[in-house]
């Protein structure tokens, strides 16, 4: 996903168009950090599903694919369902957004920001090996604004780039 | 045996960090952030710091009072010009399709989606009526319209579309990557058929 979010970003702002269009990342988000690292790499807002499962109680059984989740959630099973109790359940997902919301908060002042839109991709670290550090603008380096529109994209969009038409990303060149 | 062996792995065997997808270390924080229980751990991180992938935030010398953060952080999403702006919360619950889910699942979410004031994407099984009952923000999945909003033919229906977009529930709808934008869909006509774009064939 975050390749994929990463190039996203980067074609939008090549365009010029980041400004006007709302990203929304979603993959594997499950704390705050995971928020906080789409957020440094572009998106405006992030959605989860699996861990949304598992404040309603998913205990990862992996049975979604089978109708026999014991929990209650992947099933159209009536005996199944009915241990799934609404209205404990909806306090659990709200319990766990705020709580998942106020972690991204701390870490915002914890790294001396006010809010998500403040979060740079030079506010990321990866170790990339025993020997060295790399910064997430060195991984995910910005494009120039705008730089899509006068043709000239930077060296990893190149491909791409020459190759997208209006009706599709794999064009014949 | 074999029907025992995923259920002993994941309770005898793995590690609070190897369990996948996701492993025991993140499924505890969930569990607690849900039951408001406390949520830390003793004795610094369970991960190898050293391993190459980790990531990290540095913490500021200039940090803030977390209390003068806001706690119920937002985006606007509409444009200036849009007559129904919609202030979404920074986390909202992904695309999960009532029908993969069931109805109480999607009941519980959307119930949450109501109680903490953010946004439920409805997934491709598009609007159902236990995605309304509660009242809770939807983001309503077009995707590849097979669900919700497609004409007997296949095609893309103006109408459906435009009266479901009119429910208060309804905030958002973003398409799936496999079709073009409402917007353009709303313009084109007749709407190209589901998975006309070809798919990548490689792996995913």
């Amino acid at each position: 996903m975050r390749e994929g979010l990463a190039f996203v970003i980067d074609a939008l702002l090549g365009f010029d168009m980041k400004k006007d269009i709302r990203v929304i990342a979603s993959g594997k988000i499950i704390t705050g950090f995971h928020i906080i690292r789409t957020m440094a790499l572009g998106a405006d807002m992030a959605c989860s599903a699996r861990a949304m499962m598992l404040a309603l109680g998913c205990i990862q059984a992996l049975e979604c694919n089978k109708n026999t989740c014991p929990t209650g959630i992947t099933t159209q099973n009536r005996g199944l369902l009915a241990g799934l109790v609404v209205s404990d359940k909806r306090v659990r997902v709200a319990n766990f957004h705020k709580e998942t919301v106020k972690a991204v908060s701390e870490l915002l002042a914890a790294a001396g920001l006010e809010a998500t839109q403040d979060l740079q991709r030079r506010d990321l670290f990866r170790r990339c090996s025993m020997m060295q550090v790399c910064r997430y603008d060195e991984i995910y380096p910005y494009p120039e604004t705008g730089c899509l529109l006068h043709d000239d994209p930077p060296e990893w969009l190149q491909r791409d780039f020459s190759e997208a038409s209006s009706s599709s990303f794999q064009g014949r060149v | 045996m074999e029907a025992l062996r995923p259920k002993i792995y994941q309770y005898f065997v793995e590690s609070d960090i190897d369990g996948t997808p996701i492993s025991r270390a993140f499924r505890s924080v969930v569990y607690q952030r849900s039951k408001c229980e406390l949520a830390t751990v003793p004795f610094g991180t369970e991960f190898d710091v050293y391993r190459a992938g980790y990531e990290w935030m540095n913490h500021s010398l200039a940090a803030r009072d977390a209390r003068s953060v806001d706690h119920d952080l937002r985006v606007r999403v509409g444009s200036p010009d849009c007559a129904q702006p919609y202030d979404a919360s920074i986390f909202n619950i992904s695309a999960m399709s009532y029908g993969a889910l069931s109805k109480n699942a999607v009941l519980a979410l959307n119930g949450g989606a109501k109680l903490g004031n953010f946004a439920h994407n409805t997934g491709e099984g598009s609007i159902s009526d236990h995605h309304l009952k509660p009242g809770g923000d939807l983001i309503w999945q077009i995707g590849t319209a097979y669900f919700g909003c497609r004409r007997k033919d296949g095609s893309f229906c103006e109408e459906t579309f435009a009266e479901r977009s009119r429910l208060d529930s309804v905030r958002g709808r973003p398409a799936s990557p496999l079709t073009s934008s409402p917007s353009t869909a709303a313009r084109a006509a007749p709407a190209p058929p589901p998975r006309s774009i070809p798919t990548r064939s490689e792996p995913r």
